[in-house]
């Protein structure tokens, strides 16, 4: 937590909710218009219209720029981002509103089980900005219930929600790390090579 | 349970490639069900069966690289010899063959490659005099024939596909002229107005055209129907260079 100039800024995942981290990662990557760019190419005009949603996001007030002098705004966004975190262990389990939620060991082995990374993949594709809920939600289990009512999407959506309001972006944050290598880079970028891979045959063979 | 995959072409049969060919990413909303079809189908097993061998996500993905060579073509090999079937040359098609071919080479050809295969590969024996006596190609049943052809590695066969297609391009290249329209104007204006007349006329011409095989046989039969067969078991080459020399020669039907 950065607390400065009258603000308290969020800027570790232990501090935010795993709602307040998909909004600010979304914001991270948004992009920032450059000469050349054409409408819908970029969704800020300046670097610094992107860095005060990041700032509101992290719960800065919707005046920040009136508070902040220019270089006090730089100065923030380096130390903003300068902030290191330690990495928390991967839970076995969570308690949220009384129930406990718990993740295969697989997980804890370093590998991805089957059935969640499908439902991973299918999340992250859907929606690339904001799937961490999701994630979330397919990784832990209502041990009540059946396989087919865990992986219903009415469920994992309802389930994510809650997650994303009651859970902090810690407990994400070690899953994110494997999936985004296993599932994001690996599954999804390869899922891209093989449509152009096809494509280049189809025009192969029509030729 | 491990599954079995195909590590080359030759274990591959002309059936499954065909399946293959028709699996395109884009029918499926989800990368990993269009992953588990193509196992499927490599494994011979049904994308449950498949998916039950699955413990991890990483299981999907080490098989899937195992069989990304099967998003490439097959290299164009083939043999002459097919156990009991012996290739055909091309310059000895008869006509029926020839048409038969056009059919089932007009689209994604490997989807009739059995087909296309039991037209080409025929049995064959020494006659009498030491002469090679193809079988008739009336007597194949091309439906359970090409079912044989299916069950055979692709690498077996498809390169004679392809060779086929070249000696096919190159002969009717050869012999475009008699699929011309000889009062073709190629002075005459795209747009100017047409009458009744030259739109029927027109939409004779397309008729034409959409049936010219047919109204090739036709004009060859002089009419009569019940020579269709005999027309169609003659030379495709003897066929051609008949119609080639009556254009020249200016012979009416």
């Amino acid at each position: 937590m950065i607390e400065k100039h009258e603000m308290a800024l969020k800027n570790r995942a232990e501090e935010m909710s795993i709602g307040t981290y998909e909004k600010i990662s979304a914001l991270m990557e948004a992009k920032v218009y450059f000469t050349g760019m054409k409408d819908g190419e970029y969704e800020f005009e300046s670097a610094s219209d992107k860095w005060v949603e990041i700032f509101k996001a992290a719960g800065a007030p919707e005046n920040i720029e009136d508070l902040l002098t220019f270089e006090e705004f730089q100065e923030l966004v380096v130390e903003w981002c300068g902030s290191k975190g330690e990495l928390k262990p991967m839970a076995e389990q969570i308690e949220v509103n009384g129930k406990v939620y718990k993740a295969s060991p697989l997980w804890q082995q370093g590998k991805i089980p089957y059935q969640d990374g499908k439902l991973i993949e299918k999340y992250a594709r859907q929606n690339p900005k904001k799937y961490v809920g999701e994630m979330m939600a397919v990784i832990f289990k209502d041990e009540d219930l059946t396989k087919s009512e865990h992986e219903a999407n009415a469920h994992i959506k309802h389930k994510a929600n809650i997650f994303r309001k009651e859970l902090t972006a810690d407990y994400a944050t070690p899953y994110l790390l494997m999936v985004g290598k296993k599932i994001l880079q690996a599954g999804i970028k390869e899922a891209e090579e093989t449509a152009k891979e096809v494509e280049q045959n189809e025009a192969e063979t029509s030729n | 349970m491990k599954l079995k995959l195909p590590t080359n072409w030759d274990e591959i049969t002309a059936g499954q490639y065909a399946e293959l060919r028709q699996v395109d990413p884009a029918n499926f909303s989800e990368h990993l069900d269009y992953r588990l079809e193509r196992l499927a189908i490599l494994a011979d097993l049904s994308p449950e069966e498949v998916e039950s061998t699955f413990e991890t996500y990483n299981d999907v993905l080490k098989l899937t690289r195992q069989i990304d060579w099967t998003l490439k073509r097959p290299k164009g090999k083939f043999t002459n010899q097919i156990e009991d079937f012996t290739l055909k040359p091309f310059t000895a098609l008869t006509l029926g063959e020839f048409i038969d071919l056009e059919y089932f080479t007009s689209d994604d050809y490997y989807q009739n490659a059995g087909k296309i295969a039991a037209i080409l590969y025929r049995k064959s024996k020494v006659g009498e005099w030491g002469e090679k006596i193809t079988e008739p190609y009336k007597a194949v049943d091309i439906n359970e024939r090409s079912e044989f052809f299916e069950d055979q590695p692709i690498s077996v066969f498809q390169g004679v596909i392809e060779k086929y297609l070249k000696y096919r391009d190159e002969f009717l290249k050869k012999w475009s002229a008699l699929f011309e329209d000889d009062n073709e104007d190629e002075n005459e204006p795209e747009e100017t107005p047409k009458t009744i007349d030259e739109h029927e006329a027109e939409r004779k011409e397309k008729a034409v055209k959409k049936w010219s095989w047919e109204a090739l046989i036709y004009k060859i039969c002089q009419g009569d129907l019940t020579r269709f067969e005999a027309v169609t078991d003659l030379s495709l080459i003897f066929v051609f260079n008949m119609e080639a020399m009556k254009q020249e020669l200016g012979v009416k039907e």
